[in-house]
């Protein structure tokens, strides 16, 4: 997977969009846009909540992009800024308020969710549905610990939780993934755990 | 999927970290440009509502104070005097039942049915558990019997908790709604 981090925009480019030029800033929004809003929409779940981070993200990059010192890749800078946002949602108390309030239909929660393009190989469909049914705040741990490589203590931080909780959820996300993972014959829907 | 592979931790990580990025971007940057003009131009807008909506929650904290206190001094003579004049003379036994009294002289406020989500209390049951588990481990370890009983009954009381709210969900999802 070529995630953000590794994506490389020339410094010309970015020189040119820092300057303003428009054809620029839209070569710039074309190379990062797909890959920042596949990392929002795994950590948050819901697409049109991720559209919305994501249009938040590209606004707060294009802002600050005179102040980008290319001391690091721009893929990489970018990526904290969203990583930034989304945590920001996770943790909001009007998220939490939210989820004990809606009643939610997993099943079509997790079909919806799910980030399934044509390039996708039959058994990575399955686990994109699987990651898609975790609750979001498992969903992110696992993505943090697993692909961004955050530390339990770094979860912990983030979220303003014990290093426990980052272990628990990330084991308990584990199992739940395993098991929706499993070749069953009737398998049952997966569930937030 | 895989009927010849059991994931493991390792290979559920290979896994994720396999899985493709979008093809393109939800809209084109013609539309992103449009959006954030729209946002731009309801910053001003909003600040004036969150001003707005801030007024209001002070008023109405402000009002259910003043409630919670009771009314003004002049006002509960004023209310109590006509009550007064209908309720019989008091005999000697009768101050704990007498208009002036304080009990009975509001109606009795009606019961009303607040239905809640159980999400949030059973992911934190199950997250104390969870850490429980934990610490029992390490007791065990450490062989420290009267810290591992103590956990365990810890353990047990959160268990019967738990039971509790999924019993009580299992209720609620089987009782058709009273109000539309």
């Amino acid at each position: 997977m070529a995630g953000l981090a590794d994506i490389h925009v020339s410094s010309e480019v970015v020189a040119r969009a820092r300057a303003g030029e428009a054809g620029a800033c839209e070569a710039l929004y074309r190379a990062v846009a797909p890959a920042t809003l596949t990392l929002i929409r795994r950590l948050v779940g819901q697409r049109t909540l991720a559209e919305d981070l994501f249009q938040d993200t590209m606004m707060i990059m294009f802002e600050r992009l005179p102040q980008f010192r290319a001391e690091a890749p721009l893929g990489a800078w970018l990526r904290q800024i969203a990583l930034s946002r989304c945590l920001m949602y996770l943790r909001s108390p009007w998220r939490r308020a939210r989820l004990c309030l809606e009643p939610i239909d997993t099943a079509v929660t997790a079909e919806v969710a799910a980030l399934v393009t044509p390039s996708y190989r039959s058994e990575l469909i399955d686990l994109e549905r699987a990651l898609a049914s975790l609750a979001p705040t498992a969903r992110a741990v696992v993505w943090l610990y697993e692909v961004e490589g955050y530390s339990h203590q770094e979860i912990a931080q983030a979220f303003g939780r014990s290093i426990s909780f980052s272990k628990s959820q990330l084991a308990r996300a584990h199992a739940r993934l395993r098991h929706c993972l499993q070749p069953e014959e009737h398998p049952p829907p997966c569930t937030l755990i | 999927m895989h009927p010849d592979l059991e994931p493991s931790a390792g290979t559920l990580a290979t896994w994720l970290r396999e899985l493709p990025d979008a093809a393109s971007a939800p809209y084109d940057y013609a539309e992103f440009q449009r959006r954030a003009l729209r946002r731009t131009r309801r910053r001003p807008e909003l600040a004036g509502e969150r001003r707005l909506a801030g007024a209001c929650v002070l008023l109405v904290a402000g009002l259910a104070v003043l409630a919670r206190l009771g009314p003004f001094p002049g006002a509960t003579e004023k209310a109590v005097t006509p009550a007064a004049a209908v309720y019989p003379a008091a005999g000697p036994g009768d101050e704990a039942l007498s208009p002036g009294s304080g009990v009975g002289e509001t109606p009795a406020r009606e019961a009303a049915l607040v239905r809640v989500g159980t999400r949030a209390a059973l992911m934190g049951l199950e997250d104390h558990i969870a850490q429980l588990d934990d610490l029992l481990s390490v007791a065990r370890g450490e062989r420290d019997a009267q810290r591992l009983a103590a956990l365990q009954q810890e353990r047990a009381r959160l268990l019967h908790s738990l039971q509790q709210v999924r019993y009580a969900e299992s209720l609620a999802d089987a009782t058709p709604p009273e109000f539309p």
